[in-house]
């Protein structure tokens, strides 16, 4: 029974959870600073925050796609982010 | 006069006549070459269309494999002390701690689904560090299973990699590693501010019953789990230049897995992680924090020494590190440059009265120098110092306090 209750209870607050991450994921904006950022200004930003920022010759554009979708589920960057480095990175000849 | 007037006439009209012909031809002619396309001979209509075949076989496609991954390769040298009296052991071997080879297979299909393989050969043998299908739902909600890095702390998923590290070694006390089970994550604007999360159900932990002294062990597959483990990280970035990150983790779950004897315990883990890189002219600053708290109900255990009486403790553990790393990232010299400097102290203590109580301090410094951003060659001086808190009444023979001080030498490249 105390089992139960605590599953309940694990249950209900997951639920109340998600809803409260619902609401703030749909309210996320980012301000006109940070949406203005470029590529190159992301790129010197995020990557340093883990290890050294790469060189974008390291490797083709069809690559830097994939490793943007990798960096996504591991640095957590958003999406908007990981589109303007991604086309920093493919765009950039140094 | 009048005769020669009227010839003038004529002749301007005839001249304007040929004009308005010779233009209207032109117009004409102009036409007619914007239609009909200028002939090409045969060779360069070859090279053409040899050119079209080339062009068509390098399209893009929507499906791309790739290989990345590590390799690591080090040296190890040291002595351990012991405070029973004993002769200190040294130890000198390549490879030892630190040897991995793992290759990263990416696999991305368009934009909305990856595959995340990474094998590993080191030390132990052949094993698998993740291998993962992530599908891209929304923005920022990616929905993930498979087998992965528990969501709890920075360390472990971020950190961890040999080319990512500062020193040769891991943290001590790290609670948790790789899992089964599914989960959400997503990074989001809030603001100036930016936040992410990532939560997970997991196969979880278990206290191993073949073991039966209150460590922690994952379930894994190889058993089928009962207490599932929810498990999950927020964190927050509250500058808008992304030099600071924090982040509050938390675990819990079960950890009988079936086992009558554990039936009601629970375990309870948090941490808490700092990461703070930012370049402060002429250096780069870097500094990595992590604090981990583990609670495990209580339970009673078997005796190693009388099968037939049993023993309890209060099975709680706590680990931390703090890391600071510096580079001249603005020196003129080349060789300067990449250089980093870095510092780490951690602490890790295990329950008082179990057979496996101690309370360990990891002191390191070291020297890396970044042959590119991606290739590392390092020296770093370690010292481990554990004291014991077993309950020696568990022990035939005292359990002496150890203090291990290893040089290391370390290679690592990302592929």
């Amino acid at each position: 029974m105390k089992h139960l209750l605590k599953n309940k209870i694990g249950f209900i607050a997951m639920i109340g959870f998600a809803v409260v991450l619902a609401l703030t994921v749909a309210s996320c904006v980012a301000s006109q600073k940070v949406a203005d950022k470029s590529g190159a200004q992301l790129w010197a930003e995020n990557c340093q925050r883990c290890h050294n920022t790469p060189s974008p010759s390291s490797f083709s554009g069809d690559q830097w796609e994939t490793i943007g979708m990798h960096m996504q589920t591991r640095a957590l960057i958003t999406e908007q982010e990981r589109n303007k480095i991604v086309e920093f990175l493919q765009q950039s000849t140094k | 006069m009048k005769t020669i007037a009227s010839i003038n006439r004529r002749q301007k009209k005839i001249l304007r006549g040929i004009v308005l012909f010779a233009s209207w031809c032109m117009v004409l002619l102009h036409a007619e070459a914007q239609q009909i396309p200028a002939k090409v001979d045969s060779v360069t209509e070859a090279r053409i269309a040899a050119l079209e075949k080339q062009a068509a076989l390098h399209k893009p496609g929507l499906s791309h494999l790739m290989v990345v991954g590590l390799t690591t390769f080090g040296y190890a040298s040291g002595k351990t002390t012991s405070s029973d009296g004993s002769a200190p052991v040294k130890f000198s071997a390549f490879g030892t701690d630190s040897y991995e080879f793992s290759p990263m297979f990416l696999w991305r299909q368009g934009k909305k689904v990856l595959l995340e393989f990474e094998p590993s050969f080191n030390k132990d043998g052949v094993g698998v560090n993740w291998a993962a299908i992530s599908y891209f739902a929304k923005p920022n909600l990616i929905f993930r299973g498979g087998y992965f890095v528990v969501p709890f702390g920075m360390y472990t998923k971020k950190l961890a990699a040999a080319w990512i590290n500062k020193v040769a070694t891991d943290p001590i006390g790290l609670p948790t590693a790789q899992d089964y089970g599914f989960g959400i994550s997503g990074g989001l604007p809030l603001g100036s501010m930016k936040w992410n999360y990532d939560l997970a159900v997991t196969n979880g932990l278990t206290i191993d019953p073949t073991i039966n002294n209150g460590t922690l062990t994952n379930v894994n597959l190889g058993a089928a789990s009962r207490n599932k483990t929810f498990v999950g990280r927020l964190g927050l970035l509250p500058f808008s230049n992304n030099s600071l990150e924090i982040g509050v983790s938390g675990m819990t779950g079960g950890v009988s897995n079936g086992n009558t004897t554990y039936q009601d315990v629970r375990a309870d883990l948090y941490a808490f992680d700092f990461n703070f890189v930012k370049n402060v002219s002429p250096v780069q600053i870097n500094i990595k924090s992590q604090y981990n708290v583990v609670n495990v109900g209580t339970a009673t255990y078997v005796n190693p020494l009388d099968p037939a009486k049993s023993y309890t403790f209060n099975n709680s553990s706590t680990s931390g590190y703090g890391q600071f790393s510096l580079r001249p990232v603005e020196s003129q010299i080349e060789f300067i440059k990449n250089l980093e400097f870095a510092f780490r102290y951690g602490q890790h203590n295990t329950p008082k009265n179990s057979t496996w109580g101690a309370n360990t301090t990891q002191t390191d410094f070291g020297i890396n120098y970044w042959i590119n951003w991606r290739t590392v060659l390092r020296v770093t001086y370690e010292i481990l110092d554990s004291k014991s808190t077993v309950d020696q009444t568990l022990f035939t023979s005292p359990v002496p306090d150890v203090k291990t001080q290893a040089f290391h030498i370390q290679f690592s490249i990302q592929l």
